[in-house]
């Protein structure tokens, strides 16, 4: 045998490449795959704030202590404080200074000083330790019992809103995705489609040799998933950059007109699923378009 | 239906008919059989349904009415999914050679092979050989499109029996050829079928029917004569 015959180990691919089609839908996808990195990290950070918010709030308790008829608040606030310690769960009350409570009120008054005689109501910030939640109406009805006029604010107002606006961003993140999801199928049946046209003397030929149809749907899926790898790689990775870009906006900004922004690992991880769920969407449709293909022309 | 041969029979028709769409037959009441091992070809003029009969034979497309057995199985009884085994025992030349022209000849030959998940390093000795044997020894690199027209057909039927079928099927093999390679293609076929195969060849060109051929006369979709040559 000659050299020459020895070198033709490697067959060639059996679908050609298709430079044209191939550039085109390399182009839909990796936007898509863009879209879906960042509408994915999205999801990741609106979850992962959800659940700091929360765990703050479900941590701690204000509790606004009124000044009573005299006027006189420090001794109610003394009265709070001996019953919040002995009260379940209560792990740590801290008085806040008249200062913090005038700071307060500046951004409604202004810092203007105020009156002295002025009646100010004393906070209470009040830890709870750690799987505790403060029994509102127990306390209320111990501050009743010992005269006090107190609002209590345990935050569940807020938890609620917290809970209700991340649900909302959820639901919109998912149909986001579901979106991008039916575009990429349907960007890769229409491709498939009109590779099959393009291609159908390989299809006639492999049908006529012998192939059998997941031989053929896998010659098309197997090309269509790396396309979809590829996009997806470019795609998160732009997704990435731009997400890094921001970062830099974010720490210029000191934070006032965006959110601190950070990219850590697992926000790499989250961008790498996308090629790969991209392979997977690309090659099934694939598969199934084909398959759908011979089984209605090539299967009579 | 010839029963000289003592041959179980490979391929039967009985009383097949063939219409695309809602037309007119195209194919009317055909039925022969053929056993192991035979050379068969079948003759008539352009338009006379060979092609379309060629079509029922490698499973292109199903009759819309009739029997046909091949290996001993009804067709119209076969599953989709048993469909690709009964082909790879049957090798197909068509008239327009079905080569694809970004593979070399040396992948289009092989392509029966690599569909069953064949390594190319199994096979590729007895390729290189067989490529010698149809004279296609100089071109294994070379791309179909600068193929001669001979040089085509040989490619095609290198591809044809590179899995070793039980039947080799050639529509109009010598179309597009001149005459002395038509002949060295017959003398090809002969060998081959010398070598257990059974040939069945549609053609409208009788010099070159050898002698111990069956020969099948087609004429408006109609078998009109069988004898041997």
């Amino acid at each position: 045998m000659s050299a020459a015959q020895k070198n033709m180990h490697v067959p060639g691919p059996i679908l050609p490449k298709d430079k044209k089609g191939d550039r085109q839908l390399f182009i839909v996808m990796a936007i898509l795959a863009f879209l879906a990195t960042l509408t994915l990290l999205a999801v990741k950070t609106s979850y992962q704030m959800s659940a700091r918010w929360s765990s703050d709030l479900e941590n701690t308790v204000s509790i606004q202590i009124k000044p009573d008829a005299q006027g006189n608040s420090v001794q109610s606030t003394e009265t709070a404080r001996d019953i919040l310690v002995k009260f379940s769960g209560v792990d740590r009350v801290e008085i806040l200074p008249e200062a913090r409570s005038k700071a307060l009120l500046e951004p409604w008054l202004g810092s203007v000083e105020l009156p002295a005689d002025l009646p100010l109501p004393i906070l209470l910030d009040v830890s709870l330790a750690p799987g505790y939640t403060l029994d509102v109406e127990a306390l209320s009805a111990a501050f009743k019992q010992a005269g006090l006029r107190a609002d209590i604010d345990d935050h569940s107002r807020w938890r609620k809103e917290i809970k209700r606006s991340t649900r909302t961003a959820r639901i919109l993140a998912l149909l986001s995705l579901t979106l991008v999801v039916i575009a990429v199928i349907s960007a890769v049946i229409f491709a498939v489609r009109a590779g099959v046209v393009q291609h159908r003397l390989v299809v006639d030929v492999l049908h006529q040799v012998g192939a059998n149809m997941n031989y053929t749907a896998r010659v098309f899926s197997l090309r269509f998933a790396l396309s979809g790898l590829k996009a997806g790689l470019a795609g998160s990775i732009g997704a990435l950059f731009v997400l890094w870009l921001l970062t830099l906006l974010s720490s210029f900004g000191g934070g006032i007109l965006l959110p601190l922004l950070e990219i850590n690992l697992s926000d790499i991880y989250f961008a790498l699923a996308t090629p790969l769920a991209m392979a997977v969407i690309g090659g099934l449709s694939a598969q199934r378009t084909v398959r759908n293909i011979l089984l209605r022309e090539i299967y009579p | 239906m010839n029963n000289t041969t003592a041959n179980p029979p490979y391929i039967e028709f009985d009383r097949v008919g063939l219409r695309y769409g809602r037309g007119e037959e195209v194919l009317s009441d055909i039925s022969f059989s053929l056993p192991t091992g035979s050379f068969n070809v079948i003759t008539g003029p352009s338009g006379a349904g060979k092609t379309s009969l060629l079509k029922l034979l490698y499973l292109h497309m199903r009759p819309s009415r009739g029997l046909i057995s091949l290996f001993g199985d009804d067709v119209s009884l076969l599953d989709r999914s048993a469909i690709p085994s009964l082909k790879r025992r049957m090798g197909v030349v068509l008239q327009d050679f079905s080569l694809i022209n970004h593979l070399s000849v040396f992948d289009n030959v092989g392509l029966p092979l690599r569909v069953i998940g064949k390594n190319v390093q199994t096979y590729q000795d007895d390729l290189i050989s067989l490529l010698k044997w149809v004279g296609l020894s100089e071109r294994i690199h070379a791309r179909p499109s600068t193929l001669s027209g001979g040089e085509k057909q040989r490619a095609a039927i290198a591809r044809a029996i590179i899995g070793k079928p039980d039947i080799l099927i050639a529509d109009e093999p010598t179309g597009n050829i001149d005459p002395v390679m038509g002949a060295r293609l017959f003398r090809l076929f002969t060998e081959l079928n010398r070598l257990g195969t059974t040939i069945i060849i549609a053609t409208h060109d009788k010099d070159l029917i050898p002698d111990e051929a069956h020969v099948f006369d087609l004429n408006a979709g109609t078998l009109t004569k069988e004898r041997s040559s």
